[in-house]
């Protein structure tokens, strides 16, 4: 495991000259803001059922980015919430990364909306949904912990899954299949038409739980698109 | 004259253990940032992954780094770039800080990379 800065990479230098360098460039030893700005979402949730959805823009810079592009940009993930006792998860699908082989994942609420992973969160429900459906979408996305994350964005291949295609899915098999009316994008290497989280959150039947912010209050529209 | 062969091929060991034979993961990260502050968008497509440029498209890629171009140089250019990553094999992933010359304050951002036929390059995450 390599762990430190630009400097330290390309010198080489010998261990406790770099841990030295190391624990200066990483912060240690002095009081330092933190490393991310709060989300712009509520730092407490509403009351959350099964089967609602989570939404956050991540911090990642090339989504930033990408979305900047975006005529109504706000978010690059979604999952879904899955209640356990007092405990609040989210199941969603991640690419692999430093630190975790990605798929579909079950990961804590807090963790899902913390600060260095979401720069906006909001949340959602569908109305419409009952009980005995939302225990069916909390089944299957429970069922599909551990599948793989779909790097082709195929939706017709359901034995890897990317976010969108997993809320969608898990959805579909309650009896709402939104598909239909879901705005998609293509891309060059795309076999096939990709739907977005933003177009999801637009969906009809979803309900923002938390109240929804004009565009303008949005900084990463600072810069309007040509 | 082996002796001159040995010891310069111990000096050229020494330079590309202490430089890295190929280009890092960070400083990929950076050229990429400078490539995007020049404007020169074609050399900062070429930092990205192919999964970055399939999914976007070329056209959506160049048009959206035109326009961070364009909030760069709003912010009068970059000031400092500073890259800490993490992790091992063909992945790393960890944070970037640019400041800039002018007023706009510092952006923190998350990145990933992957490693694409021995280069790397810049992927993106949820």
């Amino acid at each position: 495991m390599e762990t430190g800065g630009y400097q330290i990479g390309r010198s080489r230098l010998p261990g406790l000259a770099a841990l030295a360098l190391a624990a200066v460039s990483l912060g240690v030893g002095r009081a330092e803001a933190p490393l991310f700005e709060p989300s712009l979402a509520a730092a407490t949730p509403p009351p959350l059922l099964d089967a609602d959805l989570v939404f956050r823009r991540g911090r990642d810079a090339i989504a930033r980015i990408a979305l900047a592009y975006s005529a109504q940009p706000r978010f690059s993930h979604v999952g879904l919430i899955v209640r356990e006792g007092d405990a609040t998860s989210v199941v969603h699908a991640i690419p692999v990364d430093v630190h975790s082989a990605g798929g579909v994942r079950r990961e804590a609420l807090g963790r899902f909306v913390a600060a260095d992973m979401a720069a906006d969160v909001a949340y959602y429900r569908i109305d419409a949904l009952t009980s005995a459906q939302r225990a069916v979408v909390r089944r299957y996305v429970l069922d599909a912990l551990g599948r793989p994350f779909d790097y082709q964005f195929q939706y017709s291949d359901s034995s890897a899954v990317y976010c969108t295609e997993l809320v969608v899915k898990a959805l579909a098999a309650a009896g709402l299949d939104l598909s239909p009316e879901l705005t998609t994008v293509t891309g060059l290497t795309l076999r096939e038409p990709v739907i977005p989280p933003d177009a999801l959150g637009q969906a009809r039947p979803l309900r923002p739980l938390t109240p929804l912010r004009r565009t303008t209050d949005n900084p990463m529209l600072a810069v309007p698109p040509p | 004259m082996s002796r001159l062969r040995h010891m310069t091929l111990v000096l050229l060991s020494c330079a590309a253990a202490t430089s890295g034979c190929s280009r890092s993961a960070e400083s990929t990260v950076e050229r990429f940032y400078q490539a995007v502050a020049r404007g020169e968008i074609t050399e900062a497509r070429g930092y990205l992954s192919s999964q970055v440029m399939g999914t976007l498209g070329q056209q959506k890629v160049t048009g959206a780094l035109a326009a961070e171009a364009k909030r760069i140089q709003q912010c009068g250019g970059i000031r400092t770039i500073e890259v800490q990553l993490t992790g091992q094999g063909e992945i790393r992933s960890g944070t970037a800080i640019v400041t800039y010359t002018g007023t706009c304050p510092e952006k923190r951002e998350k990145v990933s990379l992957i490693q694409e036929n021995g280069a790397w390059k810049l992927g993106a995450t949820k």
